[in-house]
């Protein structure tokens, strides 16, 4: 995203696109998040821990 | 999970009592004799009580603390309840205790008021142990309490999971089972987090999209609304339903009513049967249509084809005949029709050489008139196609004018019913109760109605949602906060809508092997002429083969009792090889479960005792069972003898005199017993 430039640009969602290894990166990491918490103490947060992956893949 | 050891204090009748489980391969079942009222419920009680602090007993549910000890106990003395279990899961050992501390009230308290209570588990792994911070959720992760009568299963619900609106259950047993669950619950968590995203394009986006996304959310509210709407009426639906079978079983406890009551009954199940067959009906009119109803749509463009196509034959068009020349051309210019080199002296060239002559023409004449024959055949098919469908139609049709007759049948039960005085005891007359059955009745197809309308308003709102969508993909926007957080909105849609159609292909194999395993299991129980199955809609259902139809067997019957077993059976089963094996998806692991059954063979004849006793060790691991002795002896005791690693015996004294209470003592030898 650092190289995008301030002018006007289509965020029309269909037009975005991703590496699949990108979003097999994702994924991964999202359902090992889920299966920790399944086996946690703790199961709340996951939706926090799923947006954090998120933000730290996608940048 | 593989039990390991019991240990029961002050628990009812059990004062200080602990069982050791059978865990040796191919002698994994352990057998816990008993009489009618000497602690095998109690004993299954035992385990949900530990597990999810739950008891289910038919008399003094109330008193958990046994009643020797707290008689004897003083005024403000504390008894300590306790069960503790010892276990292992997925190669780490456990060890669970339930504790309730009571104290007595008053010299005649016998149930003691309960001051404390604490749940710890402990577990350990490379060689040390740790207590867990959350004891109750550790519990309901290795088995949940919702599918817990799945594992600590009671004889006499035995038929509860072949009823008919059980599917909800059937479902979520296999898919937590299966391990499916971890990918449902992403797809779900990732929906929330797109959410998230689109609350940061909103913000950091242009008005006009802004304006979008909020109309958007508005609307999606008002879906959420509309379903727990639709969840309300139905179960006021069932509430009603209830309602009313609750009457027409008062109906029928008048020997004047009892009849007509019966026949309605038996009226409404050829109604069902009949409602069965319509939908099996539409179902082939659907079937054939869509492997046929292509002809009559292309059928003008066919016979088009046809037709010119046998104009141009009969012109002389089509080349009657390859002529030599055309041969001769091709061999010269050393390239086939088909773009081939043609060298000399190669076996293509002679090929074509050897083509030279009379017989192609014939071929190719021949071919002609047989693509316009095939062509005219769709004539044919367009004719029995709609003969098929007007045949449904009109077998369909005399399944309508039934129904109809029979709701006519069923009205004038109605109104005969409406007709009688006799009275209860509480001066309800069979009158009267007909008459609020009816008007229930009315109550439940209102909130039929109201189901479906809001059904068809959640659609609507849908589509809004949609076209929606659609406006918010079409704006643009220059922001880069707003770019990336709809970048990331999107990763998190797509990473959840494939999530989602794993977990859809995998729960459909997940249920397609659960089926294969059931009808083996169920098959290799029950007469040959009936089959179990797990439906599309994961509801369970036995089918009886009658001359050469399919019909489904009533739900009170030991066959589906058996199902019901063999339903429980399987999923261990599958659950076991998933885990054993190498799986070919990570989430799809299984996992190794115990049977622990209270009177499993109750409600069972001795030809289906003999098959469930076969049939059940082979399927789980480890298998508690708790017997009477008329239950165990004969064709049970014969089977499982050689596959039983340890008995046990309730030794149960009801207590005689001032200072003797009830109790049982779980003993390891029958003789040790004391004599009644």
């Amino acid at each position: 995203m650092s190289e995008m430039s301030d002018e006007q640009v289509s965020v029309d969602k269909e037009d975005i696109e991703f590496d699949q290894s990108e979003l097999r990166q994702i994924r991964e990491r999202v359902l090992e998040a889920e299966k920790e918490k399944l086996n946690l103490d703790n199961p709340m947060g996951v939706v926090n821990d799923i947006e954090d992956i998120i933000r730290e893949e996608v940048t | 999970m593989q039990l390991d050891q019991l240990q029961l204090q002050n628990f009812r009748q059990f004062k200080d009592e602990s069982i050791r489980f059978s865990r040796g391969s191919g002698q994994g079942v352990t057998v816990i004799h008993g009489s009618n009222g000497s602690g095998k419920t109690t004993l299954l009680n035992a385990f949900t009580w530990l597990f999810y602090e739950e008891v289910d007993f038919d008399t003094r549910p109330e008193r958990l603390v046994n009643e020797g000890a707290i008689s004897e106990a003083s005024v403000g003395d504390r008894l300590t309840v306790s069960v503790q279990l010892k276990f292992d899961h997925e190669d780490v050992e456990y060890v669970a205790q339930r504790q309730a501390v009571y104290e007595k009230r008053s010299s005649n308290d016998f149930d003691g008021e309960l001051v404390d209570m604490d749940l710890s588990v402990k577990q350990r792994s490379g060689g040390s142990w740790t207590e867990r911070g959350n004891p109750g959720n550790t519990l309901d992760q290795i088995i949940p309490e919702r599918l817990s009568s799945l594992f600590f299963f009671d004889g006499e619900d035995i038929e509860e999971l072949a009823g008919i609106d059980n599917q909800g259950r059937i479902q979520e047993s296999i898919e937590n089972i299966m391990g499916l669950t971890i990918l449902e619950r992403a797809t779900r968590h990732l929906d929330d987090v797109a959410g998230r995203f689109e609350d940061e394009v909103e913000e950091n986006a242009s008005e006009e999209l802004s304006n979008l996304i909020e109309k958007k959310r508005s609307i999606e509210e008002q879906v959420d609304d509309l379903e727990r709407k639709k969840q309300d009426t139905q179960r006021a639906k069932d509430q009603v339903a209830q309602e009313i079978q609750d009457i027409e079983q008062k109906i029928e406890r008048f020997d004047e009513s009892a009849a007509l009551q019966e026949r309605r009954t038996e009226y409404r199940e050829k109604r069902d049967e009949l409602e069965a067959q319509v939908e099996r009906l539409n179902e082939e009119i659907r079937d054939e249509i869509q492997e046929k109803g292509f002809v009559p749509l292309g059928i003008p463009l066919i016979q088009e084809t046809a037709e010119e196509l046998d104009e141009m034959r009969e012109q002389g068009v089509i080349p009657s005949e390859l002529n030599d020349s055309y041969i001769d051309s091709l061999l010269e210019a050393e390239e086939c029709i088909c773009g081939r080199p043609l060298e000399p002296g190669t076996e293509h060239y002679q090929q074509i050489e050897a083509m030279k002559g009379d017989s192609v023409a014939e071929g190719v004449e021949q071919s002609a008139l047989r693509i316009i024959s095939h062509l005219n055949q769709f004539s044919e098919m367009q004719s029995s196609f709609f003969e098929k469908i007007d045949e449904i139609i009109e077998e369909r049709k005399s399944l309508y004018d039934d129904i109809d007759d029979l709701d006519e049948k069923i009205d004038e039960v109605s109104s005969e019913l409406q007709g009688m005085d006799q009275t209860t005891e509480s001066g309800e007359s069979v009158k009267d109760l007909e008459a609020k059955r009816a008007k229930k009745e009315e109550e439940k197809e209102d909130l039929i109605s109201e189901q479906g309308r809001i059904e068809q308003r959640i659609e609507d709102k849908k589509e809004e949602i949609s076209n929606l969508e659609e406006e918010i993909d079409d704006q643009r926007d220059e922001r880069e906060e707003a770019l990336l957080a709809k970048r990331r909105q999107r990763a998190a849609e797509l990473v959840g809508a494939e999530l989602d159609e794993a977990f859809q292909d995998l729960k459909d194999k997940v249920r397609k092997l659960s089926n294969k395993k059931i009808r083996e299991t169920f098959g290799s129980i029950a007469s040959k002429d009936l089959t179990a199955e797990i439906t599309t809609n994961f509801e369970l259902k036995i089918w009886q083969n009658v001359g050469g139809k399919k019909v489904e067997v009533d739900k009170s019957t030991g066959e589906r009792q058996i199902a019901s077993l063999a339903f429980i059976g399987s999923l261990v089963a599958i659950a076991r090889q998933r885990y054993e094996a190498d799986s070919d998806s990570e989430y799809f692991t299984g996992g190794i479960y115990p049977l622990v059954m209270d009177s499993p063979f109750g409600a069972l004849d001795m030809d289906h005792r003999r098959e469930v006793s076969r049939v059940i060790p082979e399927l789980a691991n480890q298998v508690v069972v708790f017997a009477t002795d008329s239950q165990w002896e004969g064709p049970v005791e014969e089977e499982m003898t050689p596959v039983v690693g340890k008995q046990y015996w309730l030794d149960f004294d009801d207590g005689e005199g001032d200072s003797e209470y009830p109790r049982t003592r779980i003993r390891t030898e029958k003789a040790a017993m004391r004599s009644d």
